[in-house]
This record gives C-alpha cells, structure tokens and sequence, in this order.
C-alpha cells in the first residue's frame, strides 16, 4: 500500500512538496482553505479538500488516527499551521509532524505543539550556499546521495529481537565490509534516541530497537538489509 | 552599477551573493554584476522558480531555491527520519562529534602513488565515503575499499570522523605515517 500524506497548505513551499512526494510514489493529499491554492492544486492533478483542519472532525474524516503517514503543515498562516501541529497530535502520537518557520521562536512552539521536525528554509538557504561556496565538490556528492535517484542512498536498518546483529558490539561488525556498505553509526534508543557516529570510542552493544544508519548501492543496501534482518522479504 | 562598482565588483570582490526576496532586484544585481566583470562568482536566491532561466541567462553561476530545499528535505525526512538526521545533522555540524570533510591532496603528498587501501582509516577513527576522481571529470568513487585505487595529485577524499583526527590524517599525508601497520613488520 501507498504511504498516504497530507499536505496542508498548497503555498509555493507546499506545492514544491507535494509534487516531490508524488514523484517518489506517496498518495497526496492537499488540503487548503485557499481558493486560488486549490485550483492551483488541482491543476496539478491532487485530490483536494477544501478545509481549515480547525476542527478535529475535519481530520478524522481525512483518517488521521490510522490511515495517514505524514502530514506537512505549510500553509499561509502559522496560526493555522501551530493550531493544526497540536491537533493532529493529540489524535495521533505517532504520526511525523513536518512544519516550517523562519524564526526559532515559532519553531519552538511547534516542536511544543508536537511537530517531529520543523524545518527553516532561510537556515537550509544559507547552509547551501556556504557549502557551495567553500567545498563545491564534496557538497554535489553528499547532495547525490541524499537526494537524488542516483544509485548510491542513505538507508536505516531497524534492529529487531532476531536480527543478528542484536546483542553484538558495534565495533565488531565488519561484514558490512562484504556487502560494499559503510556503517555510519548507530542511533540508541536507551542514550535518547542520540545518534552515535561509529568511531566513536565507545563500544556500543546493539539491542532492540536500536537503528543502524548505512549508506550504499541500492541493491547493496536491500542485501544487506535482508541478511540483518534474517528473512528474505524482510522490510522494517 | 555605480554602487555595485562602488563596493568593489569588477575590482577586488570575486563573489556576489544576492538575497533579495524580490526576484527583479537580484536579476538587476546579476545583470550589473556581470557586465562589470566576467570573472566574479554569482549566487543568487530565486523565489520564483520561472525566474530561475532568466536569472542563468543573466549570468549567476548558483542559484537557490529555498523552498525547493526545503521540500527535498522534507520529502527525505519522512522516508528514513533517523539516516536523514544522522547524515544532515553531521552537515549542519550539530552533532559536534562527527564532521564530514574534504581532504584534497596537494603537491607534497606521500601519499601520492599509493593504493588507498593502504591507509588504515579505522585506525583513525575516520570512515572513507569515497574519492572525487579529478582524472575523470570529478567521477564520485564511492567505497574505493573493495577495489584497487591509486591515489593521484589533485583528487579529494570525502570523509567523517572528528576534525582532530581528519587534521592528522592530512598531516602524516605529508610523511610516511600513514600506512598500516601490517607494512611495518
């Protein structure tokens, strides 16, 4: 089955990211108490509502206590989309909560609201082009991997009570070596959910419900995925 | 012009960052920049993306697009939040621990001849994601581990590990240090 998602909000952020979703195969949802936004959407070829999502029914006629994966709240107004953030957590405490803002103080009343990550196009902006400017080369590479089709991907691998690597150091994991894989690190579920990039010095045991952070080829990464995980249709 | 000429384009200054939330003015600072010197690095925002040929054609080498960064990393985000932090977080340098670096090798280098497998990366706490190849037109070998490669002047390692163990690394680069131990028995 398709993720389904939900996109609140089809402003010039909004639209970018729903069509990115539609290209990598997600069910979109658009929602926006725009006019000119939905036209615009539907344009677009997405199923659209037209809702302000202010009232709790609106958002579980759309399914979100079980039927949505991620909703990105991206509209106009931050009032709407702050409002929208504590909604949607409070029917749902696992559902991912994307927001945006440009200030660090409204950022940090969304992740209050119960956004899983609020993201600043002006701090990205930037970021970019002092990468670009100062290691143009290295920037493109690291860029292919984690956002193009290219064959080479970042992938997580989530450590269940079967996997072989349950109960083994991380230190001395080396056959991802087999696989053409690299280990970046480990992200632990005891150490709050911190990530640990691999060399550090300690020697990390791995148990349940840690997550391994590898990158590789894609075939690469799906073998080895399926040896981790110990079955062959294995999928996290 | 008089202004762009006045804070030194086409004299001292070798980058133009424009950041104008409106399209028109940072089209009018490419177009005066350009014309003002043909050398210069532009950067420039574009907040709409039909204005984004026009700004090329004026002359920007870099353009960006805020919002189309923005849903890139949104659109990833979801699919594999913990790989996505990991690896953005060591970029955004807010896991202090880890950074991921460049090390070019320049003229000097003892290392230049050598088999990269021949460097113990471990042993620095450093993992290698792979070399820009500067022979093949910036080719990206990923994981050159598992073939042979020889290292040649001017290409770049792409690695992480912690800023003082990628220092050391490109300092014994210069001398012999570097080689794994195995070589020395």
């Amino acid at each position: 089955m398709k993720n389904r998602v939900i996109v609140y909000g089809y402003t010039s952020l909004g639209s970018k990211i729903a069509i990115t979703l539609k290209d990598k195969d997600y069910e979109v949802l658009v929602v926006d108490f725009d006019e000119d936004n939905l036209l615009k959407a539907k344009k677009d070829e997405f199923k659209t509502y037209n809702y302000t999502l202010l009232n709790d029914d609106e958002l579980i006629s759309l399914g979100i206590e079980n039927k949505i994966d991620s909703i990105f709240c991206v509209s106009k107004s931050d009032k709407n989309n702050l409002f929208v953030t504590l909604s949607v957590r409070n029917l749902n405490r696992n559902l991912k909560i994307i927001s945006v803002s440009k200030t660090k103080a409204e950022s940090k009343k969304l992740l209050v609201a119960g956004a899983t990550k609020v993201l600043n196009p002006n701090d990205l902006g930037a970021l970019k082009i002092y990468r670009n400017l100062t290691k143009p080369l290295m920037t493109k590479v690291l860029d292919d991997i984690l956002f193009t089709k290219s064959d080479l991907n970042i992938s997580q691998i989530y450590i269940n009570k079967n996997s072989i690597f349950n109960q083994k150091f991380l230190k001395n994991i080396k056959v991802h070596k087999q696989f053409n894989i690299l280990l970046l690190g480990i992200m632990d579920k005891e150490l709050g959910d911190k990530f640990i990039f691999k060399t550090k010095g300690i020697n990390h045991k791995i148990d349940e419900g840690d997550i391994l952070v590898i990158v590789g080829k894609n075939n690469d990464l799906q073998r080895f995925r399926q040896y981790v995980e110990g079955t062959v249709n294995g999928t996290i | 012009m008089d202004f762009l000429e006045k804070i030194g384009v086409g004299k001292t200054a070798v980058t133009i960052i424009c950041l104008f939330e409106n399209d028109a003015i940072n089209l009018s600072a490419v177009l005066g920049a350009r014309t003002l010197d043909a050398n210069i690095k532009i950067v420039t925002l574009v907040n709409n993306i039909e204005v984004e040929s026009k700004l090329k054609l004026a002359g920007a080498n870099f353009l960006i697009n805020p919002n189309q960064i923005s849903a890139m990393v949104a659109s990833e985000y979801i699919g594999q939040p913990v790989a996505f932090d990991a690896l953005y977080g060591i970029l955004l340098n807010e896991d202090i621990s880890a950074e991921v670096d460049e090390i070019e090798i320049v003229e000097g280098m003892q290392i230049i001849g050598f088999d990269i497998n021949q460097i113990d990366f471990d042993d620095y706490n450093i993992v290698l994601i792979g070399v820009i190849d500067t022979k093949q037109n910036h080719k990206f070998i990923f994981n050159p581990t598992n073939i042979k490669y020889t290292i040649k002047q001017n290409d770049i390692l792409i690695v992480i590990g912690y800023k003082s163990s990628i220092k050391e690394l490109k300092t014994n680069f210069f001398n012999n240090k570097f080689l794994k131990v195995q070589d020395e028995k």
